[in-house]
């Protein structure tokens, strides 16, 4: 048992101490271009963050959410029978809940893709 | 006993958020106080509601869902909690160009994450609270969408939040690989049974107690705190400071708790966490001193806080721990409350320097503020030297007269810089640079609250300490 | 109706956080009836509860009412409790109730102050913690009260604090107050210590229960007789009361005659459990009561400021009430107490409503033949002056009497003849007020003779009533010789007062009734003779006795003797180590801890870069520290 912690804790302040090491040996050369973030070696358009539209991954997130969600009906589904009134009120004020959501995320626009 | 009643508070905090998403989607109405009015209704439901329950044990899902008095008396300050956020916060979220309703569905949510947190046993239901409150607190830090700190914060937060529930999870892995099971009794009871997994399920437990120092911001998982508090809207930032801390030091209460009781020999966890915190008192309110923006000296002020709350914890007395966490909440609020007074259209004053001549200005607002900050600086007869004496003398009857030592020392370095921001309010000329938007009614009932809160606890902490022993009379052991 | 006791301190209180948070901003009209209100609020809750405490019976008493517990530390705790029996009721009604015509005198007195919100605060607040005081169920919360009117007193001698020596004598009040404190805190301490509790009623038992040796009972005693000195002003810690005298007369009145400087009898009276054990703490009370009684008596007899008069003459008659106290006869004691409160009270009032006639004129040799200016002021004065001087047959006879006799009973003969010596002073002194204010020759100053003019009726008023109590209160407690059980006053303390009253047959107390009386027309005469018949006298005395009067008329140099032992070598003495211990060595010290803890602030900021990959390194370079360590 001891030894597997032996080698991960061996591991993990090798890694630490080549950070370290690093940090402390590399040489330092910092200028105001440096720190930009990288963009692909172009020079940097803005300084300022502006929310920019993420539409995509507003649509992959929310496709996400609510597709992950269903997975929970399956567990419900086995044992149904069991549960009774009881699952299905459960049940109920779930989906009532990820309906809600759903209606805010439709009046909130993320389903609209243009404008 | 084993009633629906259990899930009463939740239902209606949970209830109130999605209400308020709602009638923000529904109505889109251009001031949005009124949904705060309606948070605050439902906020007084839930605290008329635990008071009411008080005593009555009330349990659900097998009891994993447990309204204790513990529990109890921390939904009851953490409502009162973010009653008071909302309060001061309905004028600035509309001057900081943040009014969104979302702003008060997401507090709700992050609350009703807290609650989940507090009245669990089980670690599995912890961790679903604890990102319910870390989910909706990394889109609060970044609440001002078009200023840069707000959104830095947010991500600083996002990413280092991810850090350390990664750390959760994978202790609670260990652990349930240990024993089979994610119930904190069940856990406490088998490092009692000699198994060869020891070393595997203590693994674990360090990880998970990682993670809620995170949370609670002990040095060295400290970094994220003070560009998180600068960044973030005054109001939630005060928020942070309070109620994530007492989320995570009620979790470590009932982690540790049981866990000193244990056979299993608890030394080790012990001088660890013995370090941590004398290392979480010096280092606060040692960089505090080189501050001079004030949302940052309270960040650091708010590390070295969780560092002498500790020290209560490891004198095992949850009594005084509950007690510093109760006047911690209302000197702190108090205090962001007077930062949050101190703004204008886009514009907040966090620099030492806008406070020169501030306590003449604005004489309620300087004079409460000050009274907070000689609270937290432990002068009597304030609830903060209170607080500090309870937890001290604790450990002192305990034996641990080193680290009160430090303790005591780092508490009179910390004098050093909360007593500099009274100076400049009292002591320097005024620049005239101050020109503040902020006092509305709502801001001042909250200070006048905290300022109540501050002296009732100060001078007649009696009635509160026999809530606070009723409620850590319920814990187990 | 007695179950609403609690209510009592509640009013003034209430109308003090008012008076303080709105008072700039309200009418006077508005502030002088609030303030009155909630005194007479309180009175009339004390009445009530009074009228019910006499159908309660004993076996009830004290009547106890918990509000909160306030303080708990491990072992010491401590309610915030309040109680009600009959010592309690007699102090309250005297508190609220004078305090009632004081606040009404005060409109006509600080009609033209401009801090007149400000001085309605404090005098509510003052009331509040006067019954606080007196209504508390133990020794801790009653030193709550205790140091509250010590501060009110504080800052209402110090009221008008532009003029230097109004704010330097109310520090003078505060420094020699704690002085007294100092030993209430002790025996306090001590009692706890030695009990485990505080309260009167755990201090009763445990006395009752033989827990305390008289050893144990005399310390305690003692200091809490220190205690007593400081706030009743006794010797030696009398010095502040003359000085205190700056304040506004309604001040003076009420705090310095009528209440606050009676809180040590009564604190003394309270504990009479405690002095019962030891004798030894009771004659040190009696004694020392008696020589302050003839020593401020003394001293009053030269002075020429009206209110200094009456200052000495208050410190003398809490000598008188001590002396009850001291050899037992605590009765005796609150009954003079209450007796005073109504002739003192009514004298300082009488002598403000002069003032205001003079316009602020407190000389008495600038006054003289008031008489026919100012009627309605000189009847009521009389009244009290015949009052204290123990002339029959007015209230201040009857407790005065009472205190002598019990003296005497107990076989205390140094301390009575005292008493009566005293007596003689009090009946010369008041009367030459009363012959050099109001008769004689006029010897105004003519700038004040123009504005000569009778006070108003809202306070002459309160001066009527006052005189009119002065007159009929010791018809509660008549002397043995009247009759049997005329003792009403007595017998209602009873069961809060555990002394044995020593029985003198009928015909010494003639006797000694005779003989008090015989001295007090022998004061009152000497005074006519030597500032009526024959006005050369008293300066042909003093310059035969230069120095007795020098003596007398300088107060026995004993301000200056105090300030020469001690207040000049404390300061000096602080300047010493303020020199060279606290510039070089503490202020050394702290800078340099200052500087070093900010260096290595400096230092550890530097962690802090901005970087969130610097965060996580080092969040993970603490977890593995952590975690190694918890494996190894």
């Amino acid at each position: 048992m001891t030894e597997i912690f032996l080698v991960f804790l061996i591991y993990g302040l090798l890694g630490v101490i080549m950070v370290l090491v690093n940090k402390i040996l590399g040489p330092k050369k910092t200028n105001p271009v440096k720190l930009k973030p990288f963009e692909c070696g172009s020079p940097y358009l803005q300084d300022r963050i502006y929310p920019v539209p993420i539409k995509y991954y507003l649509v992959a997130f929310l496709f996400l959410l609510f597709d992950v969600e269903v997975v929970y009906f399956f567990p419900w589904a086995l044992v149904f029978r069991e549960l009774g009134t009881a699952g299905v009120v459960f049940m109920s004020v779930y989906v009532a809940l990820l309906a809600l959501g759903f209606v805010y995320a439709w009046k909130k626009g993320a389903f609209q893709w243009e404008g | 006993m084993n009633s629906l009643y259990a899930l009463a508070p939740l239902s209606i905090i949970v209830l109130a958020s999605i209400i308020i998403l709602l009638l923000e989607v529904f109505l889109k109405k251009e001031n949005k106080n009124y949904l705060g009015y309606i948070s605050v209704f439902f906020l007084t439901a839930c605290f008329i509601f635990c008071f009411m329950s008080w005593g009555k044990d009330y349990s659900y899902f097998n009891g994993s869902l447990l309204l204790d008095n513990f529990a109890l008396f921390f939904f009851m300050i953490l409502t009162i909690g973010t009653l008071l956020i909302i309060l001061m916060s309905l004028n600035y979220i509309s001057l900081m160009d943040a009014n969104h309703g979302e702003f008060f569905a997401l507090l709700l949510l992050a609350l009703s994450g807290m609650f989940i947190m507090i009245s669990s046993t089980d670690f599995l239901v912890i961790f679903l609270g604890l990102e319910v409150l870390s989910i909706s607190s990394y889109a609060l830090a970044g609440l001002k969408k078009k200023d840069e700190q707000s959104s830095e914060a947010s991500v600083k937060y996002f990413l280092l939040g991810s850090f350390a529930s990664a750390f959760l999870v994978f202790g609670l892995a260990f652990l349930f690989g240990a024993f089979k099971t994610t119930d904190i009794l069940g856990i406490i009871d088998g490092f009692n049974k000699p198994t060869e997994l020891g070393l595997l399920a203590i693994f674990g437990l360090g990880m998970v107690i990682i993670s809620f120092a995170f949370k609670i911001a002990f040095v060295p998982f400290h970094m994220w705190t003070p560009d998180v508090y600068q960044g973030s809207p005054t109001p939630v930032t005060a928020f942070f400071s309070v109620g994530p801390k007492a989320v995570g030091f009620v979790v470590l209460i009932r982690i540790l708790y049981p866990y000193w009781h244990s056979l299993f020999d608890s030394n080790v966890l012990f001088t660890i966490l013995w370090i941590v915190s004398a290392l979480t008192m010096i280092f606060g309110n040692l960089i505090a001193l080189r501050q001079t923006n004030v949302k940052r000296i309270l960040a650091y002020s708010s590390i070295a806080h969780a560092g002498y709350i500790l020290v209560g914890i490891l004198a095992m007395d949850n009594a005084s721990c509950v007690f510093y966490l109760t006047v911690y909440l209302f000197m702190n609020i108090g205090a962001f409350t007077a930062i949050t007074a101190m703004t204008k259209k886009g514009k907040e004053y966090v620099e030492l320097e806008d406070y020169a001549g501030a306590g003449f200005n604005h004489p309620w607002i300087g004079a409460a503020f000050a009274v907070f900050l000689f609270s937290l600086a432990g002068f009597p007869p304030l609830g903060g030297f209170l607080a500090k004496f309870y937890v001290f003398a604790a450990a002192v009857k305990e034996g641990l007269i080193s680290l009160v030592v430090i303790g005591i020392l780092a508490s009179l370095v910390s004098v050093y810089y909360y007593l500099r921001i009274v100076v400049f309010m009292y002591m320097h000329r005024s620049a005239g640079k101050l020109d503040i938007q902020q006092e509305n009614p709502a801001l001042l009932i909250v200070l006048f609250l905290c300022l109540y809160g501050v002296l009732q606890l100060g001078i007649f902490p009696g009635n509160i300490l026999v809530f606070i022993r009723d409620a850590v009379g319920s814990l187990p052991f | 109706m007695t179950d609403l006791f609690w209510l009592i301190p509640f009013f003034p209180i209430l109308s003090t956080f008012i008076l303080a948070v709105f008072g700039t901003k309200l009418p006077k009209k508005y502030i002088s009836l609030q303030a009155c209100f909630a005194v007479f609020a309180s009175f009339a809750v004390s009445l009530i509860s009074f009228l019910g405490l006499l159908k309660t019976g004993p076996e009830q008493l004290p009547l106890l009412k918990t509000l909160f517990s306030w303080i708990t530390a491990g072992k010491f705790q401590i309610a915030f409790s309040l109680q009600f029996d009959s010592l309690t009721a007699v102090m309250t009604l005297i508190v609220s109730g004078v305090g009632f015509i004081i606040h009404v005198y005060s409109i006509g007195y600080m009609a033209k102050d401009k801090s007149y919100a400000r001085f309605f605060t404090y005098m509510n607040l003052f009331t509040f913690s006067m019954l606080m005081l007196v209504m508390s169920s133990n020794l801790v919360l009653m030193f709550v009260g205790w140091e509250g009117v010590g501060l009110c007193s504080y800052l209402l001698i110090g009221f008008w604090y532009e003029k230097h020596s109004a704010s330097n004598a109310g520090m003078k009040a505060f420094i020699v107050n704690r002085i007294g404190d100092a030993g209430f805190l002790l025996a306090i301490l001590f009692l706890f210590v030695h009990i485990g509790s505080v309260e009167f009623t755990a201090i009763n038992q445990a006395i009752s229960g033989n827990m305390i040796t008289a050893g144990f009972a005399t310390l305690v005693g003692i200091l809490l007789f220190v205690g007593a000195t400081g706030k009743s002003a006794q010797i030696p810690l009398y010095v502040w009361l003359p000085d205190a005298m700056e304040g506004p007369t309604p001040v003076s009145a009420l705090i310095h005659a009528a209440t606050m400087v009676t809180a040590g009898v009564y604190m003394v009276a309270r504990m009479n459990m405690l002095y019962s054990l030891s004798t030894t703490a009771g004659n040190i009370v009696a004694l020392v009561g008696a020589l302050t009684a003839v020593f401020a008596a003394s001293m009053a007899l030269t002075q020429n400021d009206i209110k200094r008069v009456l200052a000495y003459s208050t410190i003398s008659q809490l000598g008188y009430m001590f002396i009850g106290c001291g050899v037992g006869a605590y009765a005796a004691g609150i009954f003079h107490l209450y007796t005073h409160a109504f002739f003192k009270s009514l004298l300082f009032l009488a002598a403000g409503s002069v003032m205001h006639a003079l316009s602020g004129e407190l000389n008495m040799q600038k006054m003289g033949g008031l008489k026919k200016y100012l009627p309605r002021t000189y009847y009521p004065f009389l009244i009290g002056a015949i009052a204290i001087a123990g002339i029959p047959f007015l209230s201040g006879f009857f407790s005065k009497d009472a205190i002598l006799t019990s003296a005497y009973a107990q076989g205390n003969y140094l301390v009575w003849a005292l008493g009566i010596l005293g007596a003689v002073m009090t009946a010369f002194y008041m009367f030459r007020l009363i012959f050099m204010t109001f008769h004689g020759k006029e010897r105004l100053e003519p700038e004040a003779k123009k504005h000569l003019h009778e006070s108003p009726p809202v306070m002459t008023l309160p001066l009527a009533v006052l005189a009119f109590f002065a007159v009929v209160a010791g018809y509660v407690s008549l002397p043995a010789v009247f009759g049997k059980n005329l003792d009403w006053f007595g017998r209602f303390l009873e069961p809060v007062i555990h002394g044995h009253a020593h029985h003198i047959s009928l015909g010494m107390e003639w006797l000694l009734i005779f003989i008090s009386v015989a001295v007090a027309v022998l004061g009152i005469f000497i005074a006519y003779v030597f500032y009526i018949s024959k006005t050369h006298l008293p300066s042909q005395l003093a310059q035969k006795f230069p120095f007795l009067y020098r003596l007398l008329f300088n107060k026995y140099y004993v301000d200056e003797a105090y300030n020469a032992l001690f207040i000049q070598p404390a300061v000096k003495g602080s300047e010493l180590v303020y020199k060279h211990f606290d510039l070089k060595v503490i202020d050394g010290a702290v800078n340099g801890a200052g500087k070093s803890a900010n260096a290595v602030g400096k230092l550890l900021s530097f962690l802090q870069t901005g970087f969130i990959k610097d965060y996580a390194l080092i969040f993970l370079v603490g977890a593995i520290l952590l975690l190694g360590y918890l494996l190894f």
